[in-house]
């Protein structure tokens, strides 16, 4: 019974988790740029310079004398990220 | 069958598709990773048969759940472009521009390309890169799951 709730849970994050990528992947935006028949690479390269902002947005960095530095929480984040990248064995 | 055994074989069966994935992708290796998990949870369920219907949905919605969150947690890991970025300023600063730069450099943009063609949603055709069958259909159903996007 336990297991089975937590194996709820656990599929309701992970869905809203594929609907996070589904509407943020470039990788997903690159192939419609193709599908539709278009070149992606100004895309691509739009979707790089608009994460900028977003970093700003979430709270993760902020801009300082014309330089982006990491906020507390964005240094939280990255670090809780190397370890799960280094638990998960992700190259860079 | 105890929660415990479960949880166990799922963690197991994680590790083993992390060793079998070497440092490729998570697209790129849905595959074997999915024959894994499938051998390590008949494995679990003939080995120690469960008791009742309820026990083995319990057990079955926990792997789903868990398998999903698996992937999607890696592979945001694996090509997140914002991860990147916070990451090469978490211990310097930087400007704008030359953020933008490092993650073209971290990201570039035909390497990309190239881990789509890998995962077969990609092939060359006429000198431009065109959607495979498999292509269309996750764009298809990423689409459905994005529905809504603005």
């Amino acid at each position: 019974m336990a297991l089975g709730v937590l194996g709820g849970a656990l599929l309701l994050v992970g869905l809203i988790g594929l609907r996070v990528i589904a509407r943020r992947s470039v990788s997903l935006r690159v192939l419609r740029e193709i599908a539709a028949g278009c070149n992606p690479r100004p895309l691509f390269d739009e979707a790089i310079a608009a994460r900028v902002p977003e970093l700003f947005a979430f709270g993760l960095a902020w801009e300082r004398r014309g330089c982006v530095e990491v906020t507390p929480f964005g240094r939280r984040v990255a670090r809780a990220t190397r370890w799960m990248r280094a638990i998960a064995g992700v190259r860079r | 069958m105890s929660n415990l055994l479960v949880l166990a074989a799922f963690a197991l069966a994680a590790w083993t598709s992390q060793l079998a994935m070497g440092g490729r992708k998570v697209q790129n290796c849905l595959a074997p990773v999915a024959a894994i998990h499938l051998a390590l949870l008949f494995a679990v369920l003939t080995a120690f048969p469960v008791g009742n219907s309820g026990e083995l949905g319990g057990a079955l919605l926990f792997w789903n759940g868990a398998g999903l969150n698996w992937f999607v947690v890696r592979s945001h890991l694996e090509s997140s472009i914002l991860l990147a970025m916070l990451l090469e300023i978490s211990d310097r600063a930087i400007s704008r521009e030359g953020l933008i730069e490092i993650a073209h450099t971290v990201h570039p943009f035909d390497r990309r390309l190239q881990e789509l063609r890998d995962a077969g949603l990609l092939r060359d055709g006429d000198g431009a890169p065109r959607l495979t069958r498999r292509g269309r259909v996750v764009l298809v159903v990423f689409d459905w799951l994005g529905a809504g996007r603005a």
